[in-house]
């Protein structure tokens, strides 16, 4: 059988991340597209931003910031959650990882109970 | 009016493309996981925006700027994001300057990018 798939994850991490935005920047360029440096709906971010009622005005680059940041979060949390499913040596990734992680992880503590 | 976390999730299909670009080919994600893992997104977003909210109230600012957002990631311990954050607005930076450069000698006009230049007043 292959190696825990937690060795994969990280070894592929930077390589995937860097060359996913590079190719994605070069793709559109070359079909005359603006690149597309965002992959979330700024829009929605914004609505989500806005439930706060301590939050009134946001810039352009904190916009930007949040919807690139919460990529990463995506990204994060699906490999930390994979690690978990790496362990029961099952190939899909499953609710009760993802509960793992957070159950785990420091920085994931805000999410605790929050899923249910 | 009130607006459920439910009611603004972020879309099924990017949120799942995400996560599949970042694990390998060989593994699935299970529904229950993409939802999960979308729902958490979510309030990630409002975990960052009430964090950096704080920090732009300290200084008594009522617009969210830059530095507020990357402040709150590093208190929250998402500092290994800082630096990636740090180097892709850098690039959006530079793309807008090279378009709006252009943009003088084009009638075309990138609506969407204006959208979120404009700074809506809180409700």
């Amino acid at each position: 059988m292959e190696e825990v798939a937690e060795v994969d994850v990280e070894d592929v991490e930077n390589e995937k991340s860097q060359s996913t935005e590079t190719l994605e920047v070069v793709e559109a360029l070359a079909s005359n597209e603006k690149p597309k440096f965002v992959r979330l709906p700024l829009t929605r971010i914004k609505h989500i931003m806005k439930m706060d009622p301590d939050c009134s005005l946001i810039s352009q680059d904190a916009l930007f910031l949040v919807t690139k940041s919460t990529e990463l979060f995506l990204e994060y949390l699906a490999k930390e959650s994979a690690k978990f499913m790496g362990m029961g040596k099952r190939k899909t990734v499953q609710k009760r990882d993802v509960d793992a992680a957070i159950d785990n992880v420091p920085s994931l503590c805000f999410l605790d109970g929050a899923l249910e | 009016m009130a607006e459920k976390l439910e009611d603004l999730n972020l879309p099924n299909l990017t949120v799942q493309k995400i996560i599949k670009d970042a694990l390998p080919d060989s593994v699935n994600v299970g529904k229950d996981a993409r939802s999960a893992l979308s729902r958490a997104a979510s309030i990630f977003v409002l975990y960052i925006t009430s964090q950096a909210t704080k920090e732009s109230q300290k200084v008594n600012r009522k617009t969210l700027s830059g530095p507020d957002i990357i402040a709150a990631l590093e208190e929250l311990e998402f500092d290994e994001f800082v630096e990636p954050l740090q180097a892709m607005l850098k690039e959006f930076k530079e793309a807008k300057q090279k378009k709006k450069s252009r943009k003088s000698g084009d009638v075309e006009t990138e609506e969407n990018d204006e959208v979120v230049e404009e700074e809506e007043t809180g409700e």
